[in-house]
């Protein structure tokens, strides 16, 4: 039974649910790096080129762990995952960027939808890749590992889609949801991999629970229905979480389900520097809810961010309270 | 209706003639100076990349002149030129700026888009005219091309600094006010004739290579001069991207040509990066290589900063290097690249570079 390693990093908490079921189903023992601490960041930024972003460093510290723990570390090269779109360049070039890692046994399919037309086909056929890969020649076992696949990763769609944030959804049996209602909500946006990585994000998603504040993110909605509201835009945008992103600021504020949006970006991201900046200003131009981004690289310090987080917040209550009396009198 | 245009390189020479010939009126951005970087810089998105802030600097200076229209290139990705426009509508607007834009996205994405958007441009579609205007700038921008890789061959062997670029300022100016094919066929046989005088068949014994990102290669604004910097250090530049370049990637219609090109660049780049990653971070990796079979002694690679295609270029280079024992130098430029330091990095790269015979005769 070989094993398969996963790192977490990147798109884990998007599509880990679909990876773990295909390769348990394909008789593979999955293996996945601990959670992003000091060390892997250290280790992955010591090994990336500078100019490169924070996810890809760390991505480059998971793998380390990964090293010598497993037969294979799956590295999918991600051209597209959804229709008309591209994540990020860099995703394009991720296999060859870490062959410089000297890692050995690294399953690369190229996974390419772009074009919706040819949708199955592409997935077909980097599930064949991965098949060969692994020495498996059954087209039997592939389509069923894949649909299997696919049904987990709607599963854990619809868990995220009640509200649940990635960690909680990957079980299949979450916990009790916490009640959400008559609670402020702060939206909070970003790239899965940015926001939802806990050195990246200072466990910002505790913080504003255990203030007592809702959270929402973008994977709490339907990507149609995000999809559908970014393409309001007069050009569609070419990047999968771009879009989301925008489409998720724009239908909170539409329909004001949030008191607040957090743009959380890490330092030297090519798409945020463009999607932040007209999120910004669509936020400032169509609504009057307070939008704040942080951004974080290795060098951000917690109390730094914490203060500007409970900065933010206060004032939001402030607001919340002005607002109250205003309508009183 | 007054047009204008962003800058980049000597792609001023070659709209003015297209734009001339289908009669419209043209106010182009005035060259780019600190002041059009410190207006790009002031109004863009902190993380954007150089050249979004500097196309928005030629904006804001063009509509000062009174420019009325921007015309401006789109992209379908993932680099992020393809979405300057957008932003820069929005930075635009919010500024409260009057003007209207008009993003021709390339034809990849259907013909009937683009030709309607040159309709509503010139309220019509004066097919003789487009295609006058259209052999006219093709015309010079072959001739520029001709002309720049004999001046980056000239400038390293010149007898006085500053010779080479002089003929070619010359060049460039009268180059604009021609209008006629033969006219610009005299102009640059006269001036390939001038730079040979000028190089009196030497050849410098140093070539270095330059690739990376198109429009911090082409536009001396943005590369604080690399060019004719590594000229007047006695090296010879050799290049793979040139504006015929860009133009022929994104507007031939020679599909055949272009795939067969593309498919030599993949093999190159193939060992090393086995998929395009948008921009010219496909083109680094190759022309990397195939500059080092033309015996080039090491490569300067150019990008402006956060630059997404060029960082995973940047990130399989250190392999390439390795491979072909060829030195490869990295340099992110945005507006804070001091002058001195790159200087600096430039003089301890090309003194470290091993002098390579050059097998070539010189011509």
């Amino acid at each position: 039974m070989p094993a398969v390693g996963i790192p977490r990093a990147l798109l884990f908490y998007e599509l880990f649910p679909l990876w773990r079921e295909f390769f348990t189903s394909l008789g593979c023992e999955v293996i996945t790096s601990q959670p992003t601490s000091k060390e892997t960041l250290n280790a992955g930024a010591s090994a990336a080129v500078d100019e490169t972003c924070l996810p890809i460093k760390i991505m480059y510290g998971h793998i380390l762990e990964l090293q010598g723990k497993c037969d294979f570390i799956f590295l999918p090269r991600l051209v597209s995952i959804e229709p008309n779109s591209y994540i990020c360049p860099k995703f394009m070039g991720l296999p060859d960027i870490v062959r410089g890692l000297g890692v050995q046994g690294v399953i690369e399919p190229t996974v390419d939808l772009r074009n919706p037309k040819e949708y199955w086909q592409r997935l077909w056929q980097a599930a064949v890749e991965i098949e060969y890969r692994l020495g498996i020649y059954s087209p039997t076992r592939v389509a069923s590992a894949l649909f299997r696949g696919l049904l987990a990763e709607r599963g854990y769609r619809a868990r995220l889609h009640q509200g649940y944030l990635p960690w909680e959804a990957l079980d299949s049996e979450p916990l009790p949801k916490p009640s959400t209602q008559n609670q402020v909500k702060i939206g909070v946006i970003g790239h899965p991999y940015t926001m939802f990585d806990q050195i990246i994000n200072m466990n910002l998603f505790e913080l504003l629970r255990l203030s007592g504040y809702g959270v929402l993110t973008p994977v709490n909605h339907e990507i149609r229905l995000l999809n559908r509201i970014a393409r309001q835009l007069p050009k569609d945008l070419f990047w999968t979480y771009g879009r989301r992103m925008i489409g998720a600021a724009r239908l909170w504020y539409q329909r004001k389900l949030v008191d607040g949006i957090i743009h959380i970006v890490s330092f030297g991201c090519g798409t945020d520097s463009l999607t932040g900046d007209l999120i910004e200003r669509l936020t400032k131009r169509e609504s009057d809810i307070p939008f704040m981004l942080l951004t974080v690289d290795e060098h951000t310090g917690e109390a730094g961010f914490r203060t500007r987080v409970e900065a933010f917040l206060d004032m939001i209550q402030f607001r919340a309270a002005g607002a109250g009396r205003s309508g009183c009198q | 209706m007054k047009v204008t245009y962003p800058h980049m390189g000597t792609l001023n020479i070659v709209l003015n003639a297209l734009l001339r010939e289908v009669d419209l009126e043209v106010v182009p951005p005035p060259p780019i100076t600190k002041r059009t970087l410190e207006l790009g810089i002031a109004n863009s998105p902190e993380f954007a990349c150089l050249p979004l802030k500097i196309t928005l600097g030629n904006f804001l200076e063009a509509l000062e002149r009174g420019a009325e229209l921007i015309i401006m290139a789109g992209g379908c990705g993932p680099c992020r030129f393809g979405y300057y426009a957008q932003v820069q509508r929005e930075i635009l607007t919010d500024l409260g700026c009057n003007f209207e834009m008009l993003v021709l996205e390339p034809p990849q994405s259907g013909w009937p888009d683009f030709l309607k958007q040159i309709r509503s441009l010139l309220g019509g579609l004066p097919v003789a005219a487009i295609r006058r205007g259209w052999i006219l700038g093709w015309q010079k921008v072959k001739a520029i091309d001709w002309v720049e890789e004999e001046v980056e061959r000239t400038r390293p062997v010149e007898p006085f600094s500053g010779q080479a670029d002089r003929i070619f300022r010359d060049f460039l100016a009268q180059l604009d006010q021609t209008t006629t094919t033969s006219g610009i066929q005299r102009l640059t046989m006269a001036t390939l004739g001038d730079l040979q005088d000028l190089r009196n068949g030497q050849r410098a014994n140093l070539q270095v290579g330059v690739v990376g990102e198109i429009y911090t290669v082409l536009e001396p604004a943005a590369n604080q001069d690399l060019l004719r910097r590594l000229g007047s250090l006695g090296v010879e530049v050799r290049r793979k991207l040139r504006l015929s370049h860009w133009i022929g990637e994104h507007l031939t219609l020679n599909k055949k040509k272009k795939r067969r090109l593309r498919l030599e660049l993949e093999k190159l780049a193939a060992p090393y990066l086995k998929h395009f990653v948008g921009g010219h971070g496909l083109e680094s990796v190759g022309h990397t290589i195939e500059l080092c079979r033309e015996g080039v002694a090491g490569v300067i690679q150019i990008a402006p900063l956060t630059c997404m295609p060029e960082i995973v270029a940047e990130s399989v280079l250190p392999q390439v290097s390795a491979d072909l024992s060829l030195p490869v130098l990295t340099l992110f430029v945005d507006e804070h690249t001091a002058e001195a330091g790159l200087q600096t990095r430039l003089e301890a790269f090309i003194d470290l570079l091993p002098a390579r015979s050059i097998s070539r005769k010189s011509i």
